[in-house]
């Protein structure tokens, strides 16, 4: 330890990224695992919490002897760029799990909300959820007939989406440029949205 | 879950310190990884390696680094350079 300016490794000497957070949300089974998995660098990961009793619905509870928690799984991917650490959280689909989505969202600088075209009435509280935050979000169908049936203006009529700008982006969860297509199309709105421009009047 | 932590020493120079501690060490020699991560690989629950890590911190063994996520205190130059290296990765 006589020169410890000199003797740190590479490894140390290394920049120390920004890490950069984005939530990967939406309803049951819609692809959010299948999404995080395809774009991320390293094979996703499964990050479990136990939530405590508290927090959980009394009525998923019932029936389960002695069970005062549950595990709840969130996926994990990054993608590192030369300029910051991409960190994608899936988050649980499962309805009686969304109250963590508030703690999932701090820290996010944004959101990919997917929805399933096949069932967009079930799509309507997740995309609820995020217009009633303040974090900016982009809407990604995925197009699970490797087909659209809808639109994008039929996508956004149909989840009576409230801000005109909220972008909505069509996709192919297991295809990684769809999957990057769709982080652009959030890095363009959240860019749209920094824009002085964005101040006008119209 | 969403910070990052990065060694602040070489796990070779602490040699007396746990094996798990090092083993961590290791894991975050590099730009930074995230809580969610380490615990996945630790194969532990969040809260836990959470108080894990707490304990690194403490002992300055570890730096850590919380995510960029106001708008407000980030350029939109920084945005557009995700952006470009979104579109190269
Ligand atoms: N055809 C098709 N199948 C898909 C697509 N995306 C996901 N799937 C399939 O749909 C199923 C559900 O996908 P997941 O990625 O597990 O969905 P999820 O949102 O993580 O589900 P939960 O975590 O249970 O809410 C899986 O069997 C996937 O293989 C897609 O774009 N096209
Ligand atoms: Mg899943």
């Amino acid at each position: 330890m006589n020169e410890p300016d000199t003797r740190a490794p590479d490894a140390v000497r290394d920049t120390y990224l920004p890490p950069v957070k984005i939530l990967v949300a939406g309803g049951f089974g819609v692809g959010k695992t299948t999404a995080v998995g395809t774009v991320s660098e390293i094979t996703p990961l499964r990050t479990e919490e136990r939530l405590s009793a508290a927090g959980v619905g009394v009525d998923d509870l019932s029936g389960i002897e002695q069970k005062s928690a549950t595990t709840v799984a969130m996926d994990f991917g990054r993608i590192t760029l030369d300029v910051a650490v991409l960190m994608l959280f899936g988050t649980p689909g499962q309805e009686r799990f969304w109250f963590m989505w508030d703690d999932l969202l701090r820290g996010a600088l944004g959101a990919v909300v997917l929805v399933d075209t096949r069932r967009l009435d079930r799509s309507f509280a997740a995309v609820d959820f995020f217009e009633s935050r303040d974090l900016p979000f982009v809407v990604a169908a995925n197009c699970f007939h490797g087909e659209q049936d809808y639109d994008p203006e039929e996508i956004r009529d149909a989840l009576t989406l409230r801000e005109p700008s909220t972008p909505i982006v069509l996709f192919d969860a297991r295809r990684r440029d769809s999957v990057r297509g769709v982080l652009l199309a959030l890095m363009d709105h959240l860019i749209a949205s920094a824009e002085p421009a964005h101040a006008q009047r119209t | 879950m969403h910070s990052t932590v990065r060694a602040a020493v070489p796990a070779d120079d602490a040699r007396s310190i746990p094996e798990e501690w090092q083993t961590i060490l290791r894991l975050c020699a590099g730009p930074g990884i995230a809580v969610a991560e380490l615990a996945a690989r630790l194969e532990m629950r969040l809260t836990p390696a959470a108080v894990l890590l707490a304990q690194l911190l403490e002992q300055g063994l570890i730096e850590h680094r919380p995510p960029m996520s106001d708008p407000d205190a980030m350029n939109i130059d920084f945005l557009r350079r995700i952006r470009s290296g979104l579109e190269r990765a």
